[in-house]
């Protein structure tokens, strides 16, 4: 049997858009989630009001945390303590405390959060805060193995797209600075090409780190064919510290401050995070890791003193080139050394990439619909899904925060409540739009998402005690900003809305029709 | 990371000036014109390349790559919108050009 041959550039077509439409509205939640978690502390920090933006060094924060974790429970196994900074301005602390063989087994504690300058709890509202929209953008609230596995497949029809896409586009210089508006099909192809080639280097970049992040899950063999025990090789790898055992002679612990303060030292930055284990025992020890901002290496140096002497037991650096080039990419990804400027442009470069996909989704049913002719089935389906993805999500994420404050703060379950509360929502918008015709529907969803970002800064400023007006006269940046963010979302939507309810300009078909579409 | 983005949108802008689509806007008829509005536009790239120069190991790649993107998308949906107002500082300088070899 022959086939006939295709041309390459037809059949890359046909795999971009196959591969973009199957993975589209899984990636548009990725990306859109995803680029909100750039600004993770921020929104946490957001939803916790109560918190006071006092700051203290990590040093002193480190000193104040010991203090309390040591009178709070002296033979607890190990302190996982992650130290202040300009972003985040409590100490969080998790503890493994000591194991109880008569005790029943109990979930993971909580995490503490305590002031760093005293080192005493302080209590806000218990929420997910963007650590929610984190874990969604490679979990996507599945159980944990299945969403990486699903993200990641995801993840590589989209590598796939992206190389396919430039094979496909003919005229990729020729149409580097063209964007049409009100064209129809041409203008969704034009505003596909300009958010895609444009910020073509970061969508490749995030699309290649974010796989290269889950690499050792999606590809273990190196790892099992080498180590008898894979955890030997986290160990060995990321200095994780072999299970040494308590001593069983009590001993205080050395002055916490020092150790960071020399660390600091040796690392020319501050202080990340530090490891405490067996505190208040003989054989005690404190491993103290670099924050992020020094470097694009995610993995940054760490110093592990001895817990009562305060002699240094070992140093590491950041591995050797594979370790250093596996931190590099995952800097690259989650972006913590981009200062602010940066960090608003690896924002808008995410949004561009959710443009990208959100117009690809919308020029897949815009290249098959027929002027006249009765939409197909699988056009209506993808119409709808479209519609529930990219018009739905912000919807739910919008009610995510609006939910922060409207739940009371002291609600039992309320952190699993607010998460409920934007996948209801979205599901509720999801299946509304199916009532309306499609042009209706568009309009629609957009409407409410505007109204529901609109609300959130007015429910600010009604259940906290600090709103917008407050928040520009105290100058609270950060509160002030978070608002008027969302009144631009707001206003954003808003003109979405009023752009898709508009009748189409009368479509006019060229000899080029064909080469219009991508697939 | 201002200056990155502001240089490569200026940038982009002389690119976009010199392409057959916007040329006419941009009043650049002849192809001495077209030649020196494109090299005019890379040494601006270059110099937000120059620009993004930081401290950090690698960190310019990806402030130079940041920037031009960001500038290049603003520099798209301007050119989009209002392409002769945005190319008439470029029309000036080529009439100006155009005025003094005439002279």
């Amino acid at each position: 049997v022959t086939y006939p041959r295709r041309a390459l550039r037809q059949s890359m077509a046909w795999i971009h858009g196959w591969l973009g439409l199957l993975a589209g509205w899984i990636l548009f939640a990725m990306f859109l989630t995803g680029t909100a978690s750039y600004f993770r502390p921020e929104i946490t920090r957001w939803m916790q009001p109560e918190l006071s933006g006092r700051n203290a060094p990590p040093a002193r924060a480190a000193a104040a945390a010991a203090r309390y974790l040591s009178a709070a429970g002296k033979d607890d196994v190990q302190w996982f303590v992650t130290l202040p900074d300009a972003r985040s301005p409590v100490t969080h602390a998790y503890v493994q405390p000591k194991p109880d063989p008569a005790a029943a087994p109990r979930r993971r504690a909580p995490e503490l959060l305590l002031d760093p300058v005293t080192g005493t709890p302080v209590t806000a509202r218990d929420t997910r805060g963007g650590e929610h929209f984190y874990r969604f953008h490679f979990q996507l609230q599945l159980p944990v193995l299945w969403g990486r596995w699903l993200a990641g497949l995801c993840g590589l029809f989209m590598l796939a797209a992206i190389v396919s896409g430039v094979v496909t586009h003919k005229r990729i210089f020729a149409d580097f600075f063209t964007l049409r508006w009100n064209k129809g099909q041409r203008s969704w192809l034009d505003a596909h090409n300009a958010s895609a080639v444009l910020a073509l280097p970061f969508h490749a970049m995030i699309t290649w780190t974010g796989l290269m992040t889950l690499v050792l899950m999606y590809m273990p063999w190196p790892i099992t064919a080498n180590y008898a025990n894979p955890t030997t090789f986290t160990e060995q790898a990321y200095d994780f510290g072999g299970e040494d055992a308590a001593s069983g002679r009590p001993a205080p612990l050395a002055d916490m401050g020092a150790l960071v303060r020399d660390a600091e030292r040796r690392f020319g930055g501050p202080a990340g995070r530090m490891v405490v284990r067996h505190p208040g025992d003989a054989a005690a020890t404190v491993a103290v890791y670099r924050g992020a901002g020094r470097s694009i290496n995610a993995r940054g140096p760490s110093v592990t003193y001895s817990g009562v002497t305060g002699r240094v037991l070992s140093q590491t650096g950041t591995g050797g080139p594979a370790l250093a080039t596996a931190g590099v990419l995952l800097g690259l990804h989650v972006a913590q050394f981009a200062d602010g400027p940066l960090r608003v442009v690896f924002f808008l470069m995410g949004l561009t990439g959710a443009a990208m996909v959100g117009t690809g989704l919308l020029l897949w049913t815009t290249a098959r619909r027929r002027p006249g002719a009765a939409p197909f089935f699988g056009l209506k389906l993808v119409e709808r899904l479209n519609i529930g993805a990219v018009a739905g999500l912000p919807v739910g994420m919008g009610a995510f925060l609006l939910s922060n404050r409207l739940i009371p703060a002291a609600a039992e379950g309320r952190a699993a409540t607010e998460v409920s509360a934007m996948f209801w929502t979205w599901g509720a918008v999801a299946l509304a739009q199916l009532a309306l015709a499609p042009r209706r529907a568009w309009a629609a969803t957009f409407r409410a998402g505007a109204l529901v970002f609109a609300a959130v800064p007015v429910a600010d400023a009604l259940f906290t005690d600090r709103g917008l007006p407050g928040s520009l006269t105290h100058g609270d940046a950060l509160f002030a900003t978070f608002d008027l963010s969302m009144l631009a979302v707001a206003a954003l939507l808003a003109f979405a809305a009023a752009r898709a309810g508009r009748a189409p300009a009368p479509a006019r078909r060229r000899a080029r029709a064909a080469e219009l579409a991508h697939a | 990371m201002l200056e990155v983005a502001l240089l490569s949108a200026a940038g982009c802008v002389l690119l976009a000036a010199a392409t057959h689509r916007l040329r006419r806007e941009a009043g650049a008829d002849r192809p001495g014109e077209r030649r020196a509005l494109r090299l005019g536009g890379w040494a601006l790239l270059l110099s937000a390349l120059t620009a993004s120069g930081g401290g950090l190991g690698g960190e310019w790649a990806v402030r130079f790559a940041g920037g031009f993107s960001a500038g290049g998308l603003a520099a798209v949906l301007a050119l989009s919108r209002w392409p002769a107002t945005v190319l008439a500082p470029v029309r000036w300088c080529v009439a100006m050009r155009r005025g003094a070899g005439a002279r």
